[in-house]
């Protein structure tokens, strides 16, 4: 569900970027996909879209590929150069990191990735960072971004949960397996098993 | 001499454009390259685990896993509310999320 939260603030702030000359960039972190999501890999990609809304690459970045592309053998950018890349990008434009479901990164892994952020937010006044995650991450977020953070605890209300599960299941390729009974105790049952906060 | 003039015209021109052409292939080859190098992941790819699943019902029995209390942390940004689901029901009735049913 943090997905929807984050599309919906990626796609805003998206849209907003287009006309003030910000970078927005962001991360989907997949449970099934982890062994790829180191923090090098993380904020790599972060670099390449924000790179890849410029229309000349740094030079910087343009030297480094041309020595260790042709010389190294395609050797890729460590973490503390990509850190500097972002920092130095980030100073001269707005740019947003939007990271989606932080709890899905390996703890050590969501470490080095919330230091190099902190590092990024302390050495780049253009850089605003978004996050989304499950709540046992919060001092982790708040021990590492040392005070920078804003955080919001969302939960849904009984009501919310019954637009939803209405909302899906009018999207039911299978129609045929549905009747109004089991309807009726899908959208009874699920709302009294969630807690309304 | 005005023949000879206009061949070099031509020439000239032929040249400048092919450049031109030659150059922003150039960098916009070595733009994608560079791309790739700094990273080979997909990084705007969106969940795959969305609750989508809640639409394959199955005979047998229903379940719906999801945990916990969602959360939004904002770094310098403007403040932002949307739920999570923290839901689980199992056993009476006939649909199924199929395997690993973890929707977030």
């Amino acid at each position: 569900m943090s997905c929807g939260v984050s599309s919906l603030v990626i796609d805003t702030l998206c849209k907003q970027a287009v006309g003030e000359n910000a970078a927005v960039a962001c991360f989907y972190f997949d449970f099934a996909d982890l062994e790829e999501q180191s923090p090098t890999a993380i904020l790599g990609s972060v670099l390449k879209q924000v790179v890849a809304g410029l229309n000349e690459v740094p030079e910087a970045i343009v030297k480094a590929f041309r020595n260790r592309e042709k010389v190294i053998g395609g050797q890729r950018l460590e973490l503390a150069e990509i850190v500097e890349c972002l920092q130095n990008l980030s100073s001269s434009r707005s740019t947003f990191i939007c990271i989606d479901a932080l709890d899905e990164c390996p703890p050590a892994h969501r470490v080095k990735l919330l230091d190099s952020l902190n590092q990024i937010l302390q050495n780049s006044s253009g850089a605003r960072i978004f996050l989304t995650g499950r709540p046992h991450i919060l001092d982790e977020i708040e021990r590492h971004l040392a005070g920078k953070a804003a955080t919001r605890s969302i939960t849904p209300t009984k009501g919310d949960i019954i637009i939803f599960l209405r909302a899906k299941l009018k999207e039911d390729t299978i129609p045929d397996a549905m009747d109004k009974r089991l309807e009726k105790e899908i959208i009874e049952s699920i709302p009294e098993t969630v807690s309304e906060v | 001499m005005s023949q000879h003039l206009i061949r070099d015209n031509i020439n000239s021109w032929n040249t400048s454009i092919f450049n031109n052409v030659l150059n922003n292939y150039t960098v916009a080859d070595e733009k994608s390259e560079i791309l790739a190098w700094l990273s080979t992941l997909e990084p705007q790819r969106r969940h795959t685990s969305e609750p989508g699943g809640l639409t394959r019902w199955e005979t047998g029995y229903y379940k719906l896993r999801n945990t916990g209390i969602g959360l939004v942390v904002f770094v310098r940004v403007t403040l932002m509310v949307q739920p999570y689901f923290a839901t689980e029901v199992r056993g009476s009735a006939r649909p199924s999320l199929g395997e690993g049913g973890d929707i977030r």
